[in-house]
């Protein structure tokens, strides 16, 4: 499965085989380099796990695949496309899901509501065509509202449709979270810190979900966590960042022994992360 | 890979089967009885309005137009304010330009009525492009000031070009021949207060609605999911520019001249004030805020004028009152109804809106309601979700006050 991703050494900038390629990215904020030049590769139908340690630069690097900052130095590809220059919306339409780390949904929105305004760019009418309710645009909100429904009937939680989002428990949100972004219809799905506050049941329980679109939906997942034991158990492939810089890269079981992932994390003398 | 998810696991292959009905989540619904009563209501509302403009003494139709035309400039703030989370404290620039337009295009030009109204709408789209373009740069409280300041171009620069507006004499506007009388023209307003509501709930429940209303909570979700938030943002301003300029258009007939002292900042205000306590992002709410503000000097001045015998015993209210009461009404909005008239009357919108009175079902959290898809016999409503069964009778005195206070 990680067949090409497992050949580094031959890749080139811009290789239409990955979802996902960044090469090079560097960003400074002042006189802090966020990030000193990652390269970084998405192949498809791939769980890819992106750890390293607080302020590694973990979600400065999706901002930047996301569009949400811009990298003074680098590219970024999407499919083979450089999108650098490209607003985030723009990369969305291109097949760019992302989450973000505090809840990303609309709070004064129903659930449904959310999961059909998420699937914007999926909407066929024109904005004049809506505004003046044209039969065709409100057979394809019909459309959209029953597709919508569906997508929360895949993730079991449609019996929550008309609801607001307050008092919502965090596990639920953040499976709200994804059932939007998934309306999005991406290629690439960017979850940052999808399992923080998630109970250890809940966690493996989201997790098992990845497992089952990454196999069902045919979509790679790119995904940060500190979880660093649930990251290992389902990610195809995964990249270790530490101060800006990728340290190391390689499937679960290297990274679960390699000695300067370990250092990272668990401080000096450690040889491995269990 | 689709979105259908229900065609998703890719097992089978062959051509697309037809996609599966519907799913609903069953909620409480009152029964023929409970619709009758609510059409009932909404009809008795809606012949209230429309009995409003013949019953009122004929020196207030022209207020009665002038209440639907704030009504009108309400939804166009609300479009600003409750949807795309900008604020504006100028728009009596786009109104004036409306107006003065309209005015222009009418007397000078000598074009049909209904040009004037269309020139008035491309001359409201066009100021609002050009202060979207300034605004879209700048947040909070820089964007009003700059709101600000347009609305003090327009007023200071603007509607003083003589030839373009008449100066100090004003612009005459004459009315469409078919709506010549006072009254006819206040139900011509009233019927274009209806259209813009309508067009406001189609705006509302549209992609581009959607899509402005989103960002106004989280510009970077909104972008997240594929949303221009540079570009909504700036819809907004237009469509807003655009209504508030047709509203302008229709001002200038109520008295059939305009002038630029009728553009004052204070009207910018009082469009803001208005829609805060109408209730942002509600437009049976602000419409009700805009009526009521229009009203306002009048109710003053009638309440002044009342005489019992040779007592006069609201004498000491005056005009000069207004400002005061309009800042009460703005604390008192903010501290105890953020929601503005709209919260006051939230039990009457759900209800109307085919829910029960007081809506007590439980939080679908903890009791899932059932899903089921469209054609299936529903399950029966579990008693959490069925629970105040005679919901389909509310209280009728509550309601009748809410009402009184709604078409004030």
């Amino acid at each position: 499965m990680t067949a090409i991703a497992d050949q580094p050494g031959e890749v080139l900038a811009g290789d239409p085989r990955y979802l996902l390629q960044t090469s090079d990215v560097a960003i400074r904020f002042g006189g802090v380099q966020a990030l000193g030049g990652v390269d970084f590769r998405v192949a498809p139908n791939q769980i890819v796990g992106v750890l390293g340690p607080n302020g590694a630069g973990k979600t400065t690097f999706f901002n930047c695949v996301s569009g949400f900052a811009t990298p003074q130095q680098g590219q970024v590809f999407i499919k083979g496309e450089d999108v650098t220059a490209l607003r985030p919306d723009e990369r969305v339409v291109r097949g760019l899901g992302r989450t973000f780390q505090h809840v990303g949904l609309i709070r004064s929105f129903t659930l449904l509501e959310n999961v059909m305004v998420a699937h914007h760019h999926k909407v066929g009418y024109g904005d004049a065509a809506g505004m003046f309710g044209m039969p065709w645009a409100r057979a394809e909100e019909r459309e959209l509202k029953r597709r919508a429904m569906e997508v929360l009937e895949f993730f079991g939680i449609a019996h929550l449709a008309h609801r607001t989002l307050d008092g919502m428990p965090y596990g639920t949100l953040k499976l709200c979270e994804v059932a939007a972004v998934m309306a999005v219809d991406p290629e690439i799905l960017m979850l940052d810190e999808p399992l923080a506050g998630m109970a250890p049941e809940e966690a493996a329980e989201f997790c098992d979900r990845l497992l089952v679109m990454r196999d069902q939906l045919d979509i790679s997942i790119v995904m940060i966590d500190h979880h660093v034991p649930q990251v290992l158990r389902v990610s195809d492939y995964v990249f270790v960042l530490s101060f800006g810089k990728l340290l190391a890269e390689g499937v679960a079981e290297e990274i679960r022994t390699n000695p300067a992932v370990a250092e990272a994390y668990m401080g000096e003398g450690a040889t491995t992360l269990d | 890979m689709a979105v259908d998810m229900t065609t998703a696991p890719a097992t089978e292959v062959g051509p697309p089967a037809e996609p599966p009905p519907p799913l609903h989540v069953q909620r409480w619904e009152p029964d023929s009885r409970g619709w009758m009563a609510r059409w009932g209501v909404m009809a008795g509302l809606l012949g209230l309005v429309l009995l409003l403009a013949t019953i009122v003494p004929d020196v207030y139709t022209n207020l009665v137009a002038k209440a639907a035309v704030f009504g009108i400039i309400a939804l166009s703030m609300n479009v600003l304010i409750g949807y795309a989370g900008q604020v504006s404290l100028g728009h009596a620039a786009f109104v004036g330009a409306g107006a003065f337009a309209a005015g222009y295009t009418l007397t000078e030009l000598d074009l049909p009525w209904m040009a004037g109204l269309v020139v008035a709408a491309a001359s409201g789209a066009l100021a609002a492009v050009l202060l979207g373009a300034v605004a879209l740069r700048v947040k909070g409280m820089y964007l009003a000031v700059v709101t600000i300041a347009y609305g003090l171009f327009a007023q200071e620069v603007v509607f003083n070009i003589s030839s373009l507006t008449g100066g100090g004499a004003g612009q005459t506007a004459p009315r469409p021949s078919l709506f010549d009388t006072d009254l006819k023209y206040a139900y011509l307003c009233i019927g274009m207060l209806g259209l813009f509501l309508a067009f406001d709930m189609l705006f509302a429940g549209s992609k581009a609605g959607r899509a402005v209303r989103a960002l106004r909570d989280d510009e970077r979700v909104a972008a997240s999911w594929g949303i221009n938030v540079t570009g909504y943002k700036l819809l907004a301003f237009v469509l807003s520019g655009v209504i508030a300029a047709f509203a302008g258009g229709l001002f200038a007939s109520i008295e059939q001249v305009v002038a630029p002292a009728d553009f004052q900042f204070t009207l910018s205000l009082t469009f803001l004030l208005m829609t805060v306590v109408g209730g942002v992002g509600n437009r049976w709410g602000v419409v009700q805020g805009g009526i009521l503000f229009a009203i306002l000097p009048q109710v003053l001045e009638a309440l002044h004028e009342v005489h019992i015998g040779d007592l006069q015993p609201f004498g000491w209210i005056s005009i000069t009152l207004e400002p005061v009461i309009s800042a009460v009404l703005l604390i008192l909005t903010l501290t105890l109804y953020p929601g503005g008239i709209a919260q006051q009357q939230h039990h009457l919108h759900g209800w109307l809106s085919g829910r029960r009175f007081k809506d007590h079902a439980a939080d679908p959290l903890t009791h899932p309601p059932a899903v089921y898809r469209e054609g299936d016999e529903p399950p029966p409503l579990s008693a959490a979700h069925a629970g105040g069964a005679a919901a389909g009778a509310p209280g009728e005195s509550s309601e009748a006050a809410t009402e009184a206070g709604g078409t004030s």
